[in-house]
């Protein structure tokens, strides 16, 4: 498996990769969940083809032995909290969640009925993530999709007391800085890999829209996860 | 053959408390970069006892011990992540609780020893016997499995009630944990005595972390190919009505160990030393003297 993304790679990842003009930036904040929808799933043109796609990639993976856990390191308990990406809510996340359970984790909801707007998740993500850590006793890994990776790293940098690892399912963005002593981990479609240009970022096959169910995406996730040393909570 | 070199450690240990009946009194040993803590009773033939998943020694029934050691050199200790032993972050792959079991041996200056492995702990004794099998004289394996795909696990409900423990205090978790382990009859009609060993197991309890990694790393053992290299003669003991390591997989351990003994005691789960102590000290020390007497003719396996 590669390895992790390094804080300090990311600033030249980030002259490496332009910042694009978003149609946020010419249509004003009111159209960002516009820019948001569009930047997630590309042109309305294209739905239907990208529909399709996906159907067949569903198909095509739905015998995958990643999903009957077989072929995948068994977890060691740690708490993981799902960040959903875009118009994602706990529901989507509801597969990857229950198959994080069945190889030893413990996904915690982090009760997001549907991400319309990043900045709305800071506050659930906060107490499902203090309240996980608190729970198990050991530091909580957040698991993010593409935008939700912006609040989790808002999170994370303000409660590293109580999150270990960011693991990011997708960037929107061009490659983020971790905060300072939190890990940061990522998983990216192939079809994106312009977007996430390093070679140590963990590249997988598949659609970007279906990270979230991708078993290639979850087999990788799963060997990440079992690197990840247990942090005990600091109870003094 | 030389079974237990002289040892002034354990000679000492012996010499304070010979005799079984006495309270538990643990010693700590540095061992294999932590401290495991262990004791000794009795005297004859080394016999080295095991504990299975989230236990630790203290959780051997008092009679079976006392039994044992009016035979055997008994010595019981906490694996790591349990007891009064070290509960680290790590190393609890079971080839690396396997070397925490030779460490002690080294410590205790014995060079071969019986080893009883009760299910988790029958995993690390397979790990011991497979990579350093000069040192086991002979291996008792009960209630446990070989891993990998030669295993039968339990069905997934089973499962769930041994490790969907959040939430819970000990106590609950342990009541939650008897409705697989031991069987139903025994357990209604031995509800004062299961309640009172649950109380000794939870002087020390397991932090959820060690628990976690046990799991986890006896998720991950796997010794059916290992197996048939086995010479240690070996005797494979469960209960037909284990629902947590069903009996079909003590079967396979007998089909993969050459020469192994195997025995199914009716009517007992998983549970079955607790269960049928007086039955399970029979057959485990007639074994061991039937071993030892085998060794004393010369025989090849003893060295």
């Amino acid at each position: 498996m590669r390895g992790t993304a390094m804080p300090d790679d990311l600033n030249r990842l980030k002259k490496r990769v332009p910042h694009q003009a978003s149609v946020s930036t010419i249509l004003g904040p009111a159209a960002g969940f516009i820019d948001e929808t569009l930047r997630t799933f590309g042109l309305p043109l294209f739905w239907p083809y990208d529909s399709l796609e996906a159907a067949v990639e569903v198909l095509l993976n739905s015998s995958d032995a990643v999903y009957r856990g077989q072929n995948v390191p068994y977890g060691d308990g740690k708490p993981v909290v799902l960040v959903p990406g875009h118009l994602g809510g706990d529901v989507t996340l509801a597969p990857l969640s229950m198959w994080l359970h069945a190889i030893g984790y413990r996904p915690a909801k982090s009760n997001i009925l549907i991400n319309i707007n990043d900045r709305s998740l800071d506050n659930p993500l906060t107490v499902a993530s203090r309240g996980a850590a608190l729970r198990i006793g050991r530091k909580t890994i957040m698991i993010a999709f593409d935008t939700g990776l912006r609040s989790a790293l808002r999170v994370a940098e303000v409660e590293r007391e109580y999150v270990s690892d960011v693991i990011a399912l997708g960037l929107s963005d061009p490659m983020p800085a971790a905060p300072t002593g939190v890990r940061l981990h990522v998983i990216e479609s192939a079809r994106r890999a312009s977007v996430a240009p390093d070679q140590r970022v963990n590249i997988v096959p598949g659609s970007r829209a279906l990270l979230y169910v991708n078993p290639a995406a979850w087999r990788v996730l799963a060997g990440i996860l079992r690197e990840i040393p247990i942090t005990l909570l600091d109870r003094s | 053959m030389k079974e237990r070199r002289k040892s002034d450690r354990a000679d000492k240990l012996q010499e304070q408390i010979p005799l079984a009946g006495r309270p538990m009194t643990m010693c700590d040993a540095e061992v294999n970069g932590i401290k495991i803590a262990f004791d000794i009773r009795g005297s004859g033939p080394p016999l080295i006892l095991v504990m299975g998943y989230r236990l630790n020694s203290r959780a051997w029934p008092l009679d079976f011990i006392d039994a044992l050691a009016e035979r055997f050199t008994v010595v019981l200790f906490d694996n790591r992540g349990t007891g009064l032993s070290d509960k680290p972050l790590f190393g609890y792959e079971l080839s690396n609780m396997a070397k925490d079991v030779c460490g002690l041996m080294d410590h205790l200056e014995i060079a071969r020893a019986n080893v009883l492995g009760y299910s988790m702990g029958g995993a690390i004794a397979q790990e011991l016997v497979c990579r350093y099998p000069e040192r086991v004289l002979s291996l008792v394996l009960c209630a446990t499995l070989c891993g990998g795909r030669r295993a039968i696990y339990a069905r997934s409900t089973v499962i769930n009630i041994m490790h969907d423990l959040d939430g819970l205090d000990p106590a609950a978790a342990a009541r939650r944990i008897w409705t697989v382990t031991y069987e139903p009859k025994y357990l209604a009609t031995n509800i004062d005595k299961v309640e009172r060993q649950m109380q000794r197991e939870l002087e020390t309890p397991t932090p959820l972390h060690a628990a976690d990694l046990q799991f986890q790393a006896f998720v991950d053992f796997d010794t059916s190919e290992a197996l048939s290299s086995v010479r240690s003669p070996t005797l494979i003991m469960t209960g037909d009505g284990d629902v947590l390591i069903p009996a079909r997989n003590s079967e396979v351990l007998a089909e993969l160990i050459p020469d192994a003994q195997l025995a199914i005691l009716p009517g007992f789960a998983h549970r079955v030393i607790w269960e049928s102590t007086g039955q399970c000290v029979a057959l485990i020390g007639n074994f061991l003297e039937q071993t030892q007497a085998a060794a004393n003719a010369g025989d090849s396996y003893a060295g």
